[in-house]
């Protein structure tokens, strides 16, 4: 991928990173919700935040991905441990991150067009 | 930065742990026991506000459930398959006038809390908006 190289920076890789991890966050938000009424069924969260961070201070952001743990919340009356209004309010929260991370690709392709075309 | 929807969602949250406790307590209001048993009580939820370390304010928790400690009405009931030799039962400590007015104030403050969370997500959105032409 050469559009890192560019700007001279990681800021773009990291953004790659935060729209595959937000998008599989969603994911597994839908799955989870999917299964309220499953017994048995235990929820599970898509954690990114903390590796990119530690990547991003070392400068390098080669092996960083993201990863699915448990959810760990209590159990309920119908046998699982979905919190409806957790996993709602997560639907909400990543799909505006996922949103404000494409306006900036957005943003830093139209610099790239200014500083290529002159316009 | 999502401050006020974790908040939201804690009070939305709190209030349906209060909900389930009612219906519990609700659909118990005739559960009598043998006289002399421990009585069938209802359940109360104990929340408080949370606070975090510096002081600034960060919605509601359930700290305990406990039970209601008021006397056990016993009653006259020989037909009962449960009395004892005296025909007599232990009627739940029930209140179903509270339980319903309970009822009441935690559904509201249900859909109270989302719809705070449904104003604060527009809020959000709105502030993807800047800039944008």
């Amino acid at each position: 991928m050469t559009i890192p190289s560019l700007f001279g920076d990681n800021s773009m890789r990291a953004v790659e990173i935060a729209l595959d991890a937000v998008a599989e966050r969603q994911r597994v938000t839908s799955h989870n919700i999917a299964n309220v009424n499953t017994p048995g069924f235990r929820s599970s969260r898509v954690a990114f935040e903390d590796q990119l961070s530690r990547a991003l201070q070392r400068g390098d952001l080669d092996d960083v991905g993201f990863s699915k743990v448990a959810a760990g919340t209590p159990i309920n009356t119908r046998g699982n441990d979905v919190a409806l209004e957790q996993e709602t309010a997560d639907l909400i929260r990543s799909g505006i991150h996922y949103e404000a991370l494409v306006n900036t690709l957005n943003h830093r392709f139209t610099v790239l067009r200014t500083a290529i075309t002159g316009r | 930065m999502f401050g006020a929807l974790d908040i939201a969602v804690s009070g939305a949250t709190v209030s349906r742990i209060w909900m389930d406790a009612i219906s519990d307590n609700v659909a118990n209001t005739n559960t009598v026991r043998p006289a002399g048993e421990e009585p069938f009580r209802a359940r109360l939820v104990v929340a408080e506000a949370v606070r975090d370390g510096d002081g600034t304010r960060g919605g509601v928790r359930v700290t305990g459930i406990v039970e209601n400690e008021g006397i056990a009405p016993v009653t006259y009931d020989p037909a009962n398959p449960l009395a004892d030799e005296n025909g007599l039962v232990t009627r739940p400590v029930v209140d179903i006038g509270q339980e319903m007015t309970n009822l009441i104030l935690a559904s509201r403050s249900y859909e109270a809390n989302l719809s705070v969370v449904d104003r604060v997500r527009d809020a959000y959105l709105a502030a993807l908006r800047i800039g944008q032409r």
